[in-house]
């Protein structure tokens, strides 16, 4: 009997460290080893600009359209290259867009991602310049924590990334 | 001497010219190219994309302003979208999905092929689908192969057969006799006869994610490098490298 408590109040004890209680939010929520990166809507739509090169951090997608080469730096940007001559590909430029995870490219109008956002942008390719045309936003789910949890953000906040604790 | 010279380079330039043509839809507009691993594309006034469980319709006839028309529930753990002819291939963490996109707004569901648990892009031609299940990390399961589908009755797609592979990720078919695999090198598989296809030879690009094939120009993206090739259809084991650049 006394085994039996024992047994019931270490999963009791367990449980504990996974669940948490936001009382705040009232919601029940799994601990998770992440953190959430957010961003407020201004942020997210002023970072998204042209930036000098930057340095890789996690290729994924890759988008090729006439002479250039675009790869997604995973819920980063994209880094751009002139491909105009293949032997000796050229980095130009960064394409700084948080939460972005791929594109597509019509002429010179990008279609992206940013976290649940579309976002269409015109980059004239002269200068890798670009406007923002719109923003349609909530069209996508909010990103889940690497050990797939779900975060609810702050109100008019954005989930870009997660970061560990 | 002059004069034929100069007629060679005009006829190379003419040819040239064919040459990007072709690439070029009969569309004014010109979209670019995403790998098997893409999650959005565009076909005519329409932009497809795929979250972790939706596929979203965005009106795009005026391309800077496009409209979201509809938003159909897929399935769980989406991953990847293919276009190919009116059909969208659709590779989820445990299934290919086949939609058809005879009405664009209204993507409709034409097969399920279920499979089990792993990460999976999926390229397609006129009678064949090729889907490659990997595991790692972040995608639970114990499998890794390449899964050849008989496609000609798009409702019943039959698998034909599974090939064991080591972590194949994103893949591209060239011509309609070879298929691409990035595994722990570049693998070119004859796939003319895809119940027997066979290994012809490796590209030696590691850690390759994924692979877009233009014309016979490869670009290969991997966790460091972008890596060319120039390929030949009519040589296949003859490929050569433009360059290689390191992040």
């Amino acid at each position: 009997m006394k085994k039996i408590f024992l047994i019931i109040s270490c999963i009791f004890l367990l449980s504990s460290c996974w669940y948490g209680w936001d009382r705040e939010n009232d919601f029940v929520y799994y601990d998770s080893r992440y953190e959430a990166i957010t961003m407020s809507r201004e942020e997210l739509k002023n970072a998204t600009k042209i930036l000098d090169n930057q340095p890789m951090t996690e290729s994924s997608k890759i988008y090729i359209i006439g002479d250039y080469i675009f790869i997604n730096d995973k819920r980063k940007g994209f880094h751009i290259f002139d491909n105009t001559n293949p032997a000796n590909p050229v980095k130009k430029k960064f394409l700084n867009a948080p939460g972005a995870t791929d594109i597509s490219i019509r002429n010179n109008v990008l279609f992206l991602n940013q976290a649940t956002d579309l976002v269409v942008l015109t980059m004239d390719f002269n200068n890798f310049s670009v406007i923002e045309n719109k923003r349609i936003e909530e069209v996508f789910p909010v990103f889940l924590s690497p050990d797939g949890l779900l975060f609810r953000p702050e109100e008019g906040e954005v989930i870009v990334n997660f970061k560990e604790k | 001497m002059k004069k034929y010279l100069f007629l060679v380079v005009v006829t190379l330039c003419l040819l040239s010219a064919c040459e990007s043509d072709n690439s070029v839809n009969n569309d004014v507009s010109v979209d670019g190219q995403g790998g098997s691993l893409a999650t959005f594309t565009l076909k005519g006034n329409y932009l497809y994309v795929v979250d972790s469980e939706n596929l979203s319709v965005f009106n795009v006839s005026e391309s800077t302003n496009p409209v979201k028309v509809n938003s159909v529930y897929i399935g769980f753990q989406i991953e990847t979208l293919f276009p190919f002819k009116d059909y969208l291939f659709i590779g989820s963490q445990d299934a290919m999905y086949i939609y058809d996109l005879s009405n664009p707004e209204f993507p409709k569901e034409l097969s399920r092929s279920s499979h089990f648990r792993s990460c999976d892009p999926v390229v397609a031609n006129e009678r064949y689908a090729y889907v490659t299940l990997h595991t790692n990390s972040t995608c639970f399961g114990t499998l890794n192969e390449l899964q050849t589908y008989d496609i000609s009755d798009i409702e019943n797609p039959k698998l034909l057969n599974i090939r064991e592979l080591t972590e194949p990720k994103g893949l591209s078919t060239f011509g309609s006799n070879y298929l691409l695999v990035c595994d722990d090198t570049v693998k070119i598989f004859d796939v003319s006869n895809p119940e027997e296809s066979k290994f012809i030879k490796e590209i030696p690009t590691r850690g390759a994610l994924d692979i877009i094939i233009r014309n016979n120009h490869a670009f290969i993206i991997s966790d460091e490098s972008i890596d060319q090739y120039l390929l030949n259809i009519a040589n296949i084991e003859n490929f050569e490298k433009i360059s290689t650049f390191t992040f």
